[in-house]
């Protein structure tokens, strides 16, 4: 599944201009990252694979359901994961 | 009519959303990970004598794992700055990234489920028509924090030859 688009907030954006006036001293104070943050990494990772399986099964049924558009149907089962999301949206 | 259990069963991220050591695990591999690319783009920085922000501009264009391998490997035979040692330690440290980033993409783009075990759903490479594309294989926690390891481990090389190559010690962060 291809990367989603960079999701920017107002915390974020006040994260990276705060980020951008520090210098390699005060970059180098910050502190590593906690169990907390890697649990959310790992949740956040776990839940975009649930979505291409799912996308996947969703596919399968289109499939079976004759409902492909050709060009799906040529590439048919090996749709790579960029076509994956066109052609679902397509649809 | 929708089935509840199934639209619930849709809405989890499978067993890391219970079980946090296993998504602190998978986080844990995937930020390894990111230092790891950060280390390839600074070799890149020295080999191709940019500054860093122009170096990791370039290099994030280079997805691939094979792109990024090969075009240190040509800079690195070209480069003024190496020695037939450190070409051969350059050479032996992308057989390596190579090798870790598909055992990375493996844990990292597929679905962890939970039955007795922690097993893995990996894309199977010939989909069966009208068969969900996926085979399973047992996973551990244990195993993605070895991996985890292995990348720290590869992060120390690349900082070493990064070093080496420069001729500047440097800090070696978070990672």
């Amino acid at each position: 599944m291809a990367l989603p688009n960079e999701n920017r907030t107002a915390k974020t954006d006040a994260v990276e201009a705060k980020i951008k006036k520090m210098g390699p001293k005060d970059l180098a104070a910050l502190p590593g990252l906690d169990a907390d943050d890697l649990r959310v990494f790992g949740t956040l990772i776990q839940h975009f694979c649930f979505i291409d399986l799912n996308l996947r099964r969703s596919l399968e049924l289109f499939k079976l359901s004759g409902m492909l558009p050709e060009s799906a149907r040529k590439l048919y089962p090996n749709l790579p994961d960029a076509k994956l999301t066109e052609t679902l949206v397509e649809m | 009519m929708t089935d509840p259990e199934a639209v619930q069963r849709a809405l989890t991220g499978g067993p890391v959303d219970e079980n946090i050591d296993l998504a602190a695990a998978i986080g844990r591999c995937s930020n390894n990970w990111a230092h790891a690319e950060t280390r390839l783009a600074i070799l890149f920085c020295l080999l191709s004598k940019t500054d860093l922000t122009t170096a990791g501009i370039i290099f994030s264009f280079f997805k691939a794992t094979r792109t990024q391998s090969d075009v240190l490997k040509r800079l690195g035979k070209i480069s003024p700055l190496m020695t037939p040692h450190k070409i051969e330690l350059l050479n032996d440290l992308m057989k390596e990234y190579q090798s870790l980033a598909d055992e990375r993409n493996r844990l990292l783009h597929n679905p962890i489920g939970m039955g007795t075990e922690l097993y893995i759903m990996l894309r199977d490479k010939l989909p069966q028509p009208g068969a969900i594309p996926y085979k399973t294989e047992a996973i551990s926690i244990e195993a993605i924090d070895d991996l985890s390891s292995r990348i720290s481990v590869f992060n120390l090389k690349a900082l070493i030859l990064g070093q080496s190559i420069s001729g500047i010690s440097f800090s070696s962060g978070a990672s």
